[in-house]
């Protein structure tokens, strides 16, 4: 790419190890994420997605390499475990923390606006209920509102999805290209390669803390590259009929044993 | 915001509750005088009253409820910020070493120099030292690691260990005759000799400290979430916890100070507001102080006139506290289950 773009997110060179051991969880990863920029993360479990989201946010210092933000960010972890009670929009209440002082409080546009995040997840029923007792699926989307609610200029989410029925995917990913078409920067991991085909405009392929791919969905997450990644036949259909586009298909059915590995 | 409403009309009952505490206070005892007429003399400063009244009003039993309140106001907030700083429904302010540190200044006052001011003034500083001494433990990764909690916990564990030895070498080497029996009643807890000074002493400490605890109720929030998630929202992890951790060991160290060690409110107050009431975090930390003060004003009421002899306040707190703890556990308990 010879055009210049302003690099909202990136990282150069990152990497991550415990302290005192010797494994890397994460090694000399580079990527560059412009406005507006949708981009997926994808990757067998344990390969460093979830450690990379956090050095890029900040909640983790970097063993190697340097994180580059322009703008705030706002971040989805998977869970969140208040140790003691308080309310689903109090929770969202606390994305508004960066524009609040070590002694102030939230103001009446701070709740106008946690409510009104928690609207645009189809969540506003949920106010007052307290966080803790709330399902995995309603915590990940009261989790979305406190992001949306921070009004980010990049958002990181870690597999926001994951606990979230098919409406609310389709509903919490509609909502990523949404907020991608108005400028906002976005990183999501997730475990549904679909996800990336249909909304992402990049696609970041993790394989054991290296960074095994990166481009736009449609050419670097091709059957191959899906079944070496997942260690499991994929194959990729036209979904012409429907929507246009394709979808990745898992091939779940022989025993995954007699499958030879790549 | 009707909840909103609903939990300030909470803190109201609970003001009328602290002011029905407060009469109770003056007027019971061993010389026993009517609400009317404490009443009266508050109002009007005694003009015409019973000069005896007043004098017991004025001298004795305002300061000491006037204590009552401030230290249980002070304990209970102290617990509820340590709750949430810590991640644990468990934490009270005695965890931080800050209430050993002081009790060993406040024996070896008594054993080197007297009663009286110089064992304030000995458990004032020594508390604080042990502040000083739990945060350089901790060391400077408690400011911004995501280990900091555990390692100011360790350091709680490991300064009140050394200074609860300390007192038992205070108690060895103690006078048996005169020093001895001074030294364990002290360590008792009681506001038997709460006087003014002790109400201007403890005033602004624990005043200041409420106040700034109170200030930092968001970020007391934002804490309860683990210190990544918080540094996530951009919180400043170390200041936030810093700032309380100071008002916490002031509030303990005064509160030591001026009525030796009390325990159990830190933990119940808390809790018997979340229960009662509900964590609405802004009117959550006015409703334990409230609670606090209205009830350690109760308890303290309570040690004076159930027996012939005043049963020092720190056992009584201990022995209500306790089953009424074990109450809640059980209904925590339950909460946990889902």
């Amino acid at each position: 790419m010879g055009e210049h773009k302003e690099i909202i997110l990136g990282a150069r060179g990152l990497g991550y190890r415990l302290p005192r051991e010797q494994r890397w969880i994460l090694r000399d990863l580079s990527l560059e994420l412009a406005r507006g920029e949708l981009c997926a993360v994808l990757g067998p479990n344990g390969v460093g997605k979830s450690t990379l989201l956090r050095l890029l946010v900040g909640a983790q210092t970097p063993s190697a390499g340097q994180v580059e933000q322009r703008g705030r960010v706002g971040y989805v972890p998977q869970s969140v475990h208040p140790a003691l009670s308080l309310s689903a929009l109090e929770m969202v209440l606390l994305g508004r923390a960066g524009g609040i002082g070590l002694l102030g409080a939230p103001r009446r546009k701070d709740y106008a606006a946690a409510q009104a995040a928690l609207e645009r997840v189809e969540a506003g029923h949920l106010a007052s209920r307290p966080f803790p007792a709330l399902s995995g699926g309603e915590r990940q989307l009261v989790l979305m509102a406190r992001a949306l609610a921070a009004e980010a200029d990049i958002l990181v989410l870690d597999e926001p999805t994951a606990a979230l029925d098919w409406h609310n995917q389709a509903l919490l990913m509609g909502l990523l290209a949404e907020l991608a078409a108005q400028g906002i920067t976005v990183l999501v991991s997730t475990h549904a390669p679909q996800h990336a085909l249909d909304f992402a405009s990049q696609a970041l392929l993790l394989f054991a803390g290296e960074r095994h791919a990166f481009g736009s969905p449609g050419q670097v997450m091709d059957e191959a590259a899906l079944s070496d990644l997942y260690r499991l036949p994929v194959c990729r259909v036209p979904l012409a009929a429907v929507a246009g586009g394709v979808a990745a298909i898992p091939v779940f059915r022989p025993p995954i044993n007699e499958v030879s590995h790549p | 915001m009707g909840a909103h409403s609903q939990t300030w009309r909470a803190s109201a009952g609970l003001l009328a509750l602290l002011c029905l505490c407060l009469l109770a206070g003056l007027s019971l005892g061993r010389y026993a005088i009517a609400p009317g007429q404490v009443a009266d003399i508050l109002l009007s400063g005694g003009n015409g009253a019973d000069p005896v009244a007043v004098r017991v009003i004025e001298a004795v039993r305002l300061p000491r409820v006037l204590l009552a309140a401030l230290i249980g106001a002070g304990l209970a907030a102290a617990g509820a910020a340590l709750q949430s700083l810590f991640r644990n429904p468990l934490a009270e302010p005695q965890l931080l070493g800050v209430s050993s540190g002081a009790a060993f200044g406040g024996v070896l006052a008594m054993l080197l120099l007297s009663d009286g001011p110089p064992v304030v003034a000995g458990a004032l500083i020594w508390g604080l030292l042990a502040l000083l001494a739990v945060f350089w433990l901790a060391g400077s990764q408690a400011a911004g690691r995501t280990s900091g909690t555990v390692l100011l916990i360790l350091a709680g564990i490991v300064v009140s260990g050394v200074f609860a030895a300390g007192v038992s070498l205070v108690k060895l080497v103690a006078d048996p005759q005169n020093q001895l029996p001074a030294i364990v009643f002290w360590l008792m807890g009681s506001l038997a000799s709460a006087n003014q000074e002790r109400v201007l002493l403890a005033l602004p400490c624990i005043g200041l400290s409420l106040a700034l605890l109170y200030g930092l109720r968001f970020q007391l929030m934002a804490l309860s979430l683990g210190e990544e998630d918080a540094r996530s929202l951009g919180i400043r992890v170390g200041r936030a916890r810093f700032l309380a951790l100071a008002a916490v060991g002031l509030i303990t160290a005064a509160s030591v100070a001026v009525c030796g060690v009390v325990g159990w409110v830190g933990l119940v107050v808390p809790h018997l507001v979340r229960m009662g009431i509900g964590t609405d975090h802004r009117s959550f930390l006015v409703n334990v102080m409230l609670g606090g003060a209205a009830y350690l004003i109760l308890v303290d009421t309570l040690s004076r006139t159930v027996a012939e002899v005043e049963i020092p306040l720190g056992v009584l707190t201990a022995l209500l506290g306790a089953p009424l703890f074990a109450f809640l556990v059980r209904r925590i308990g339950r909460g946990l289950e889902h």
